[in-house]
């Protein structure tokens, strides 16, 4: 047991950065196509996920905040906590599934009760923060004025827009909340750069790691070998003759990817 | 081929010059633009320089391992400014898999900089997101009572044990909130700690996040902010640390211009194509 | 402050130990279970009006915890402070403009503007004065009866915890004074410290008051920019005094709130568990097509627990510990959390080759936005600063640099649209929590007939 141990502490970097590459590698397989590979890592990945979840709730919430506390300070009224945290699970029941709802009911009622702190807190130095100083003035160059005037010019427009989507039929309104619209565009573009930004980030972040992380303690001829392989599945995708099937294929990503579009627009 | 195919390559080809053009800077450092500084990022260092002694700073954690590439390098390059300010600070970790990822990028950092867990950094214990309501309450209580809220650290500690956590109880004790997060989690923050104890934040959202959080910076709601891998990037020039965020920067400039290529050719084959049919 | 605080400490919550602890434990579960099964008995028509009734009456503990003001005492320093504050704000305002003024090159108005400027700052500055003066002797004729009712209550305690014979693990002590606290006490402790800090925070206003007047008295000019930051620093601390004293009685229970969630949403946690449990045991006891998927989610999440567990628990020089240890950080940073970043990576192929299929110039508010994307996406990288490096920094060119007309776009169009959505998405929120805490949201959760 001891040399076992000590065996895979010794290589636990290497291992780690092996599993590493061959999860990264059997989630990408999806970028070719669904295949049985992928779906293997996604469920050792729920796997994974559930098993920490219940790992931590124990260790670092029920252990610490419950259980010690009620044995070990002798805070008997804990015990209550069992049956009431037990409520959720009447979800299961057909007949008295109220009970769950009854629990979800008070969370969510003190959940809303904190919507009106969180209202004024955020929107009222929003509002005090907008009354920007237009005209040039000492302190205030005139660069900073235009740009007070763009600012409040935007915000009225936008305003304009949303608030008053229902009745557009005053054409001075009408004009106001096209206008918003299309500066709402700004707004709309920048959110999809620095989406875009972000979403290269996470696929560098991998790369990164394959090439840097784990590319030097790769065996030089495993390279070779996996350049060979990829070059005669390269050859293989590009010259065999298309079955119909490849339509299918390629159809399921494509609604992942209108899904894609959607959130890079309205996100 | 038609020019109007253009817009029609096939999918897989895209996929494969995403992977050449990111894979090449990583391979080959060869652009060394310095990026310039920006109000936002230079927002967050001031905040850090600021936090006076006796107080800490509270780093939470919100984000997981879906992020790890645009939240690691901005909690490393805080923890690493904090450390070299000997500013003790608390991680609050949220996520099941991010509670482990910070503690892990934490306690590394310490390692390397010659810093000991329990007086110059700590970590709570996890605080599952998963529960309705659970982070607003925790951000109501903490400023009232941080050895009350979270009773002990992550090794069942308790806090009145804790050497750096004596006499730090309060939103006064607090120099610094600095919020990670993939997600909305500021406003809570701003509503509960920063607007009514005057707590500093600062914002280190990802990307997607990042054109909202320009409107909390604009109401001077939060002190600064990093946006997304970039302002880690620039966080790192100002430490004067190069590390994956700066590392990175070149393949994000490959990748944007990829992108910004492919919309080009899309669109242009897109206006022959309309034109040809106009023509018929 | 703390009047139902007072009534709840009478609670018979006596920590127990040994053979009454079990009791006691088992006791209170038996009655949580007799307590589950005569809600399964409710009749159905009272199923609604019940749930409505506990929801409506949960939101009403953050709700009032907002809007109640402390009590009246407290209350009327901050109006103190808040006078003050604003007195400060606007000697500090008129201190500023002084300065601003002789600063941009009028020398020969110094003297006279910054003398007209002092004699109009003096008044409020006297006024604020005062206010704070006041200020500080309430707070500071407050403290003692606090301090007085913190001494009576841990004496209590202590008192208690003799009688009941509780040993040292069985109580939380202060780390200062090692006196007792509960929620009670630990509020008192907490109107102490605030007192403290609102009193020294007021003091230093106060000096900082002194300050100003003094570079009054003397020849003003040089030191009146001095005078300005030290006017609206004692504005900031009034602001910081008012803060520690914004409380009520509902405020220390926000923390045993907090807790009891946690511990009721962690016992929540089995109900995803169960689920996903049950769902791939059916699939892999039946042998359903894919079972071998579900056989490797029990083998991940069983080895994930088992390995968690042992890593924390067992100790660390056995080879077990080691062992487990090696095990949770391959399993950890090698499968889990790459899995989780692979999967979360992948959308950076859809998304260029969505972009690259769909983001088409239709209409004049599409190029709109893909000109402010381009621009944008540029500015935010090194290879866009490279770009447009050869502008110069400084001057009217320089506005063209590309970096600059990123952090316009972010700075100012985008901050105005985004604060022109915020305020819709505000009052949807706000909207949307009232139904909630009213129980009119429709919906399958809500709808359905209890």
């Amino acid at each position: 047991m001891e040399a076992i141990a000590s065996f895979i502490a010794r290589h636990e970097t290497a291992v780690t950065l092996w599993a590493g590459a061959i999860a990264t590698l059997a989630i990408y397989s999806l970028l070719y196509k669904e295949n049985p590979v992928y779906r293997l890592a996604e469920h050792i990945f729920i796997g994974l996920a559930t098993g920490q979840l219940v790992y931590l709730t124990w260790a670092e919430v029920l252990k610490p905040r419950w259980w010690d506390v009620m044995v070990e300070k002798g805070q008997w009224w804990w015990a209550f906590a069992l049956p009431v945290g037990l409520m959720f699970y009447f979800i299961y029941s057909k007949r008295s599934a109220w009970i769950s709802r009854l629990i979800f009911g008070a969370l969510m009622g003190l959940l809303s009760g904190m919507a009106f702190q969180l209202f004024a807190n955020t929107y009222i130095p929003m509002v005090r923060g907008s009354f920007k100083p237009v005209i040039p003035a000492p302190g205030v160059g005139i660069a900073t004025a235009a740009n007070n005037l763009i600012f409040a010019a935007v915000l009225i427009t936008v305003m304009a827009y949303f608030f008053f989507s229902v009745d557009h039929k005053a054409p001075a309104m009408r004009r106001t909340a096209a206008l918003g619209r299309w500066f709402l565009m700004f707004a709309f573009g920048a959110m999809f750069g620095a989406t875009v930004m972000a979403r290269m980030a996470l696929f560098i972040g991998r790369l990164d790691f394959m090439l840097r992380d784990w590319g030097p303690i790769v065996p030089g001829w495993f390279w070779v070998a996996a350049a060979a392989i990829g070059a005669v599945a390269l050859i293989y995708v590009f010259k065999r003759p298309k079955p119909p099937t490849r339509e299918e294929g390629a159809r399921v990503p494509e609604a992942v990817q209108s899904e894609a579009v959607g959130e890079g627009d309205q996100k | 081929m038609r020019l109007t195919n253009i817009q029609k390559i096939d999918r897989r080809i895209i996929y494969l010059l995403l992977v050449v053009v990111v894979a090449v800077p990583i391979i080959w450092d060869f652009l060394r633009q310095p990026l310039e500084m920006s109000r936002d990022v230079t927002g967050v260092y001031d905040a850090v320089e600021r936090i006076p002694k006796g107080k800490i700073a509270i780093i939470s954690a919100y984000w997981s391992a879906g992020t790890l590439a645009e939240n690691r390098p901005q909690t490393e390059a805080i923890m690493e400014h904090l450390f070299r300010k000997d500013v003790p600070f608390a991680i609050i970790p949220w996520d099941q898999l991010g509670t482990t990822l910070v503690y892990n990028s934490a306690d590394k950092i310490a390692k390397e900089m010659g810093k000991e867990y329990g007086k110059d950094w700590i970590s709570f214990g996890y605080q599952p997101i998963v529960i309705v309501g659970y982070f607003e309450q925790v951000a109501q209580a903490m400023p009232l009572d941080m050895h009350g809220t979270f009773k002990t650290d992550k090794f069942d500690t308790p806090l009145s044990k804790i050497p750096m956590m004596r006499g730090i109880r309060t939103a006064r004790d607090i120099g610094l909130l600095v919020d990670v997060t993939p997600s909305g989690t500021v406003q809570a923050w701003i509503s509960f700690l920063g607007q009514p104890y005057k707590v500093p934040i600062a914002y280190a959202p990802t990307g997607v996040m990042v054109a909202e959080g320009y409107n909390y910076l604009d109401a001077k709601q939060i002190v600064g902010m990093l946006p997304g891998l970039i302002g880690a990037a620039k966080y790192e020039m100002l430490l004067e640390e190069r590390g994956f965020a700066l590392r990175a920067a070149n393949a994000l400039s490959t990748s944007h211009v990829l992108i910004i290529a492919l919309i080009v050719l899309g669109n242009v084959g897109y206006f022959l194509s309309r034109r040809q049919r106009q023509r018929m | 402050m703390i009047g139902l605080t007072q009534n709840l400490a009478f609670l018979p919550f006596i920590p127990q130990q040994g053979v009454s602890l079990a009791i006691y434990i088992f006791g209170a579960m038996a009655i949580g279970v007799i307590f589950l099964f005569m809600l399964t008995k409710v009749p159905v028509r009272y199923r609604k009006p019940i749930i409505v009734g506990v929801t409506f009456l949960m939101g009403w503990f953050y709700f009032l915890e907002f809007v109640i003001p402390g009590n009246s005492e407290s209350a009327s320093v901050r109006g103190r402070l808040k006078a003050a504050e604003q007195r400060l704000r606007v000697a500090s305002h008129i201190l500023n403009e002084a300065v601003v003024r002789n600063g941009s090159g009028q020398p020969a108005a110094v003297v006279q503007n910054s003398h007209k400027s002092v004699a109009r700052a003096k008044e409020p500055l006297a006024l604020a004065l005062e206010d704070l003066k006041a200020a500080q002797s309430s707070i500071d004729g407050m403290r003692p009866e606090v301090e007085r009712r913190f001494e009576r209550e841990t004496a209590r305690l202590d008192a208690s915890v003799v009688r009941n014979r509780l040993t040292e693990k069985m109580v939380e002590r202060d780390e200062e004074t090692g006196k007792v606290l509960n929620v009670h006490t630990r509020a008192l402790k907490k109107e102490i410290g605030d007192f403290e800090a609102a009193s020294s925070r007021v003091g230093t206003a106060i000096s900082a008051i002194g300050e100003a007047q003094s570079v009054f008295s003397g020849a003003p000019g040089e030191g009146l920019e001095k005078a300005a930051g030290a006017v609206s620093g004692a504005a900031e601390m009034a602001v910081d005094a008012r803060v520690a004293l914004s409380e009520n009685f509902l405020t220390p229970y926000k923390e045993p709130i907090a807790n009891v969630v946690l511990v009721l949403g962690a016992f929540a946690v089995g109900l995803g568990v169960y689920s996903l449990l049950s769902i791939h045991g059916k699939g892999v006891l039946n042998r359903r097509p894919g079972w071998i998927n579900g056989l490797a989610f029990y083998i991940a999440f069983v080895s994930m627990t088992a390995f968690g567990l042992l890593q924390k628990y067992a100790s660390a020089d056995a080879p077990l510990g080691t062992l487990s240890q090696s095990f949770y950080g391959i399993l950890f940073s090698g499968v889990l959390a790459s899995l989780q970043a692979t999967m979360f990576s992948v959308i950076a192929f859809y998304i260029v080759s969505a972009a690259y299929r769909a983001f088409r110039i239709k209409s004049g508010e599409a190029a709109i936005m893909m000109v402010a994307a381009f621009l944008v996406m540029l500015s935010l990288v090194p290879f866009g600063v490279w770009l447009t490096s050869w502008l110069p920094r400084e001057g009217w060119l320089a506005v063209f640099r590309l970096e600059n007309i990123g952090s316009w776009i972010l700075n100012v169009p985008n901050t105005a649209a985004q604060r022109g959505m915020a305020f819709g998405i505000g009052v949807g929120m706000l909207a949307m929590a009232l139904r909630i805490w009213l129980s009119l949201e429709r919906g399958s959760f809500f709808d359905k007939q209890a």
